[in-house]
């Protein structure tokens, strides 16, 4: 008796809440529309496929940027015709061959011989020789990061570093400031996974960054700060007016046509020191199936 | 009415043409009240002059003098007039070739815009036009000046034109423009536009007239 007045109760609460909450069936559909508006968007640059390799360099503040140890490396792909965009991240420990240099971790190459003997080899590895390279300390991440306004990243797995991020990171998207961003890209302990799940955090940072890029490229001013930040927080080796270029066609790549990817790899160990084997084909085969239209259609 | 009363209602619609005209050269962009078309309906059919650009300059990034700024802002207001030109605004209507439509783009940015040409330029309407009449241009220009040396520029855009024959439509084009200084002179390189059409006049009255 009780539990059926209860029920009665609740359906009259719910059915008095839909009076309020369902919209009114009976608006003039004249006074309501929903309307599409038809959009076309595009930049030209050459070529239409653009590749450039954004570094993360591990210089502590008085050291140079461009001849320190690259932590984070990836190739990013950009299709100015289609929108598409691809990332290949490469493991920080990669052991591979440098020119000049004989075999070592592929990180060293920048200490080496700088941002061109790093695209040297990545295009080694990947097939593909990067149009630009682009450098970024931490704290110059940081800075841009900062200047975009906090970025949305998504992590399948919580974890956290004591040093870097005490109270971690939880599993789902969360919103990361600049030095957020920066303890989501470095660390590498923590994950289970090491290097190939910290690459693929980078890629996550990027993908945030590029998606508050889009959804504020057409607040006035927005593309033009942030491509000033650039500027001053990234040894970018390119005319202001190329890396403006550069800023709007990042601006239109679509977020359903991003593709990421990290090259795999066997652990194994060289002279005391721990390193990634990667997986040659498959970065051949990455780069093969991106080179053309900055798309992978499998990992 | 009483003649006093009669003397506001004149006084009044004197002053909202007078209004009405200025705002197309002082209104804000993104406000209706810009629309000279308006002026016509409450003054009944007078002559309309024509509408002029209007440039201001938005947001700078870096550094350059105000003048500078302004210089900026008119060049790249110049490219933009161009291309509302050849794209919507003239030719002869009904028009059916818009080839031309991109003058002061890049070679690309020219190719990517004849893809979406039915957006880039007036190509969906103009056999079905017999004229074309703009009603308000506004360009607001972000400038991208880094040591002091203008380098790229954003120019937000909003054109709204009337068309007369068997398609009758008020048409806003916005968007923005991307440019960059080739050899000296301001091109565009990119572009994001977006175009609604409305129907007017006797099309209003079909239902689902196409835009």
């Amino acid at each position: 008796m009780i539990g059926r007045v209860v029920r009665r109760a609740t359906l009259g609460v719910v059915l008095a809440a839909s009076l309020f909450l369902v919209p009114n069936a009976d608006v003039n559909p004249t006074d309501t529309a929903l309307v599409r508006v038809p959009r076309a968007d595009g930049v030209d640059l050459s070529p239409d496929v653009l590749w450039i390799l954004a570094l993360g360099s591990d210089a502590r503040p008085g050291q140079s940027v461009t001849r320190s140890r690259a932590d984070a490396i990836q190739l990013v792909g950009i299709n100015t015709k289609t929108g598409a965009a691809t990332t290949i991240g490469v493991p920080r420990d990669s052991y591979v061959g440098i020119p000049g240099h004989g075999s070592e971790k592929i990180n060293a190459a920048m200490y080496f011989g700088g941002p061109k003997l790093m695209a040297s080899a990545v295009a080694n590895l990947v097939g593909i020789q990067p149009d630009y390279v682009m450098v970024s300390s931490f704290w110059g991440l940081r800075h841009m990061v900062d200047a975009i306004g906090p970025i949305t990243v998504t992590s399948p797995v919580a974890f956290s570093d004591q040093y870097l991020r005490p109270q971690g990171f939880k599993r789902g998207s969360q919103k990361v400031g600049g030095e957020g961003a920066v303890a989501f890209s470095r660390t590498r302990k923590a994950l289970l996974r090491g290097d190939f799940e910290r690459s693929a955090n980078q890629q996550r940072t990027i993908r945030g960054i590029h998606a508050k890029i889009r959804a504020n490229a057409a607040r006035p001013g927005f593309i033009e700060k942030g491509v000033l930040s650039v500027l001053k927080n990234m040894d970018a080796q390119v005319s202001p007016a190329e890396l403006f270029r550069i800023g709007q066609a990042v601006a239109q790549v679509q977020p359903g046509k991003i593709s990421n990817c990290v090259i795999q790899g066997g652990i194994g160990n060289v002279g005391g020191a721990s390193v990634v084997f990667p997986n040659v084909s498959a970065a051949r085969r990455y780069g093969n199936d991106a080179r053309n239209d900055a798309t992978i259609k499998r990992c | 009415m009483s003649r006093s009363a009669s003397r506001r209602t004149s006084t009044v619609t004197a002053l909202l043409v007078l209004a009405l005209g200025a705002g197309a050269c002082s209104g804000d962009g993104g406000d209706d009240a810009a629309d000279p078309s308006s002026a016509s309906s409450a003054a009944g059919q007078t002559a309309r002059p024509e509408v002029k650009l209007r440039v201001r300059v938005g947001t700078l990034a870096g550094e350059l003098q105000r003048q500078r700024r302004r210089a900026v802002a008119k060049d790249v207001g110049r490219v933009v007039d161009r291309w509302f030109e050849a794209a919507y605004l003239g030719g002869d209507y009904p028009r059916k070739s818009f080839q031309d439509s991109w003058p002061g783009f890049t070679a690309g940015a020219r190719d990517l815009a004849h893809r979406d040409r039915t957006l880039t330029s007036n190509a969906l309407l103009g056999e079905r036009v017999d004229a074309v009449r703009a009603t308000a241009k506004d360009v607001k220009v972000d400038v991208f000046s880094p040591k002091r040396r203008p380098a790229g520029a954003t120019a937000r855009f909003r054109l709204v034109f009337r068309t007369t024959g068997k398609a009758e439509r008020r048409v806003v084009v916005n968007g923005r423009l991307m440019l960059t200084r080739v050899k000296g002179t301001w091109r565009v390189f990119g572009f994001d536009v977006k175009r609604m059409a409305t129907p007017v006049g006797a099309d209003r009255e079909k239902t689902g007239a196409a835009s």
